[in-house]
């Protein structure tokens, strides 16, 4: 069984609902690879910011 | 043909992992050891063997089917009981016959410490306790994995987005400042009070000059670069052709010049966006002067596009400026003095403090050039160091702020930043109140900087006395001739960031000659112990004494300096090689994190739009991966509560989630690349620096995911990660003084994430 998932960033969703790849026994929608941007946070204290569960 | 190749691949279920391969031999043994060296096995020829305390295993037979079908490739499980913290590598041997002959040894894969529940790396108590390690705790591949509540926010408006904003809005900012620049030029008449007083109506004042800071601010908010060509309309129409600036605006109409370059056009812009007074002009004047060389502003002539940028060149680069004041404590003997164009820092630095960028040569008054060199593209510091010198005004400075209409507080961003600066000070609680004889400067002497953390900065070894020499002189630089019967040395020092006080004292001196250096400013080893080190601290000294009529007066002059131990962290720096994709569900299962999952069951059809915040983080308090909780919040819903369903369900919403990094995390990735670790001194760096505010990286995305009824969707993502130079510095040489004038570079590898992959998957039909 192959364990590592293949960078699949440059094919489109059409393509990739086409080839019917599994992840965790789901089909692939869409690899999507993002540059990561240094980001300046900070720990906070227990009050919400906004976003919720 | 026999071989022997080993390479780590993990730990799971109490056992290290690792891929072996032995070729065609057919026996292995391994052996786990606590050091390596080189052994001679010819004239020039080595091989690394494991030396120290070893621990062989017995020999083993390899399985010959799966010898076969593997190509000699097979997994070895090594229980982690046969390890210790003395087991540092592990070396693998292979054997074509039962009686050891013609063996083969493997690579040397260095074992990253032992982290138990509880233990130690190597002396280092992390902070991973029985008490956290509860019913979130998942092992897997022993990297510890543990789920937690997000906790981070990013402030409400970052550093780099608060220097860009006011570096790219120079012209709107000096457009805005004007007015306030020439309203206290007007009131300046009587400001030729050379003397401050630290009262206690400084904090309302102080509070006040904040006001005034986000007036001017919340201005330059309001006027984006997107409304050049409304203001320069409503500037055309509303504005009397009166002054200079404005006749210029005239003349540039665009109607009349259709023709003219971009550059003019924009100069045009400018100009025509002036509201200056003569006088507004001939205030700003003094401050040009004060930042910009006389050559300089000769060749910028009355060009305001090159002024301005001028201005921004200058605020960036920190540029010093020449002195021009006068001495009064003593004669005046400056040949260089100039006196033609004399004011006072009452007429322009609340002006300054409305046009932020231009404060620099303020703010030397009171700031030790190297501190604004330390600030460099820092602002926040910056205003901190600023609110601590506006404590230091004296009265008629302040006044001048209340003369100031109160600015309208809806700014908010940068009202909260302002706000939350240390703008009250230690100086007006215990500590001896004096006023600030503004013509007289205290320069610290024989003060030494090294090229550190991409500045030059002043560093004092931890662990003995410093001595921080100064010496008094007139704004000219000329020395004072004066004996001071009685003075006083007031140290007061502050952490860099939050400018908390940490560490205070005051030093009695008596017949004190100024035209000397003055030496007896000194830390001992075990007040320094009280000081945090590896991290930025603003050093204040104040040097006070009586004048005649009996008022404490004085100098004052801070420091940015750093305390550091033998270790410093430095930099993350480049990277090395390409990323590696975390991409076997097997070995880096630990890095995959399983965002969101879902469905919706009462439409034939659905969508939803996520716009995604993920962030990775590094907490040098945990060992292992923390996997943070993801935080939903939905902006659009095409479903009212307790309404019908569509057919179709539409959805947006705000997904923000994030995996923290562990300390021990570090060392696992390392491993996994057959990389050095890190050891535990320099772990012991990492938990104590500021490395994580380098690490802490962000991926912003918009994505959809679609499905009908009844089907699940789930959202992933792993990382690429890269290994990265880490720069430590050592201290080399330290001077008389404490100081340390040479620091030796070291470089590691630390591993940090790249790339993050996004993947979305759907339940199958």
């Amino acid at each position: 069984m192959e364990h590592k998932l293949p960078d699949l960033s440059q094919m489109s969703s059409t393509t990739l609902e086409l080839e019917s790849i599994l992840v965790n026994g789901q089909k692939l929608l869409f690899d999507k690879k993002v540059k990561l941007m240094p980001v300046e946070i900070e720990k906070k204290s227990n009050e919400d910011e906004g976003y919720r569960r | 043909m026999a071989l022997a190749f080993l390479q780590f691949r993990g730990q799971n279920n109490g056992y290290y992992l690792f891929q072996a391969d032995v070729g065609t031999a057919k026996y292995f043994k391994y052996i786990l050891g606590e050091n390596k060296h080189k052994l001679r096995v010819g004239k020039h020829e080595f091989v690394k063997v494991l030396s120290g305390r070893k621990k062989a295993s017995k020999l083993l037979q390899v399985n010959e089917i799966m010898q076969k079908l593997k190509m000699g490739r097979f997994p070895l499980k090594i229980p982690e009981g046969e390890l210790n913290d003395k087991t540092h590598y592990i070396q693998l041997y292979s054997y074509n016959t039962k009686s050891s002959t013609a063996p083969t040894i493997s690579n040397i894969v260095q074992l990253y410490p032992v982290v138990g529940r509880g233990k130690k790396i190597g002396g280092l108590q992390l902070s991973l306790s029985q008490t956290n390690y509860n019913k979130n705790v998942a092992t897997m591949q022993d990297t510890r994995v543990k789920n937690k509540a997000f906790k981070y926010r990013e402030p409400q408006l970052s550093k780099v987005m608060f220097w860009n904003a006011i570096v790219n809005a120079l012209p709107t900012i000096i457009k805005h400042a004007a007015p306030v620049i020439g309203g206290l030029l007007k009131g300046a008449g009587n400001a030729s009070n050379l003397e401050s007083n630290v009262d206690s109506s400084a904090n309302n004042q102080s509070a006040k000059v904040i006001n005034k800071v986000v007036e001017v601010l919340q201005a330059i908010s309001n006027n984006d670069s997107n409304s050049i060509t409304h203001q320069t309309d409503e500037q055309a129409t509303t504005t009397p052709s009166t002054d200079v600036t404005n006749n210029e605006t005239a003349t540039s109409d665009s109607s009349e010049a259709p023709a003219q370059s971009s550059e003019s056009q924009s100069f045009n812009y400018i100009s025509s966006a002036y509201s200056l007074e003569p006088d507004t002009l001939i205030g700003l004047k003094p401050i040009l002067e004060k930042i910009l060389s006389p050559e300089a502003i000769i060749a910028i002539g009355d060009n305001p596009q090159k002024l301005f940028l001028a201005i921004k060149d200058a605020v960036q680069k920190t540029e010093h400026t020449s002195n021009i004041n006068s001495d009064i404590v003593e004669k005046k003997t400056s040949e260089d003095a100039i006196t033609d164009v004399k004011y006072s820092e009452a007429k322009i630095a609340p002006a300054l403090l409305a046009a932020l960028p231009a404060l620099m040569p303020v703010i030397e008054k009171a700031l030790d050039p190297k501190i604004i060199e330390a600030i460099g593209n820092q602002p926040v510091k910056l205003f901190k160091a600023i609110g601590d010198t506006v404590l230091k005004m004296d009265e008629m400075e302040l006044k001048h702020l209340e003369a100031i209409n109160p600015g309208v507080d809806s700014a908010d961003d940068i009202s909260k930043l302002l706000q939350g600066m240390s703008i009250s000070s230690a100086y007006k609680d215990d500590t001896i109140k004096f006023k600030m004889i503004k013509n007289l400067n205290l320069n610290f002497i024989n003060t030494k900087t090294v090229q550190f953390k991409n500045k030059k900065r002043v560093l004092y070894q931890k662990n003995q006395q410093i001595i921080i020499p100064f010496k008094v002189v007139s704004d000219s630089g000329n020395t004072l001739e004066k004996t001071l019967k009685r003075s006083i040395i007031q140290i007061c020092i502050k952490d860099g960031v939050s400018m908390e006080t940490v560490f205070r004292k005051n030093i009695n001196l008596i017949d004190v000659n100024l035209n000397q250096v003055i030496n007896e400013a000194f830390l001992m080893p075990d007040e320094i112990a009280q000081i945090p080190c590896n991290t930025e601290i603003k050093i204040e000294l104040s040097y006070i004494w009586k004048s005649n009529k009996n008022e404490n007066i004085g100098v004052f002059k801070s420091h940015y300096v750093y305390f550091i131990e033998t270790y410093i962290f430095d930099r993350i720096g480049e990277r090395i090689g390409q990323p590696i994709p975390f991409n076997n569900i097997n070995v880096h299962r630990p890095y995959w994190h399983k965002i969101w999952e879902g469905g919706f069951s009462r439409s034939n059809r659905w969508h939803i739009e996520f716009d995604l915040k993920y962030f990775y983080l590094l907490n040098p308090k945990e060992t292992g991966i923390s996997k943070l909780e993801t935080r939903k919040i939905i902006t659009e819903d095409n479903v009212e509560s307790g309404g019908e369903h569509p057919n179709r369900r539409r959805i947006k919403a705000k997904l923000k989630s994030g995996l923290e990094f562990g300390l021990q995390t570090l060392n696992n990735i390392l491993s996994l690349s057959n990389k050095e670790l890190l050891d535990e001194e320099i772990l012991k760096i990492i938990q104590k620096g500021s490395i994580d505010k380098e690490f802490h990286q962000v991926a912003r995305q918009r994505l959809e995911m679609k499905g009908r009824e009844g089907d699940t969707t789930t959202l992933w993502s792993y990382p690429e990660i890269s290994l990265h130079k880490l720069y430590l510095s050592k201290i080399g040489t330290i001077d008389d003084y404490g100081q340390v004038v040479t620091i030796e570079s070291i470089e590691k590898l630390i591993p940090k994430p790249d790339l993050i992959h996004f993947i979305g998957t759907k339940s199958e039909r």
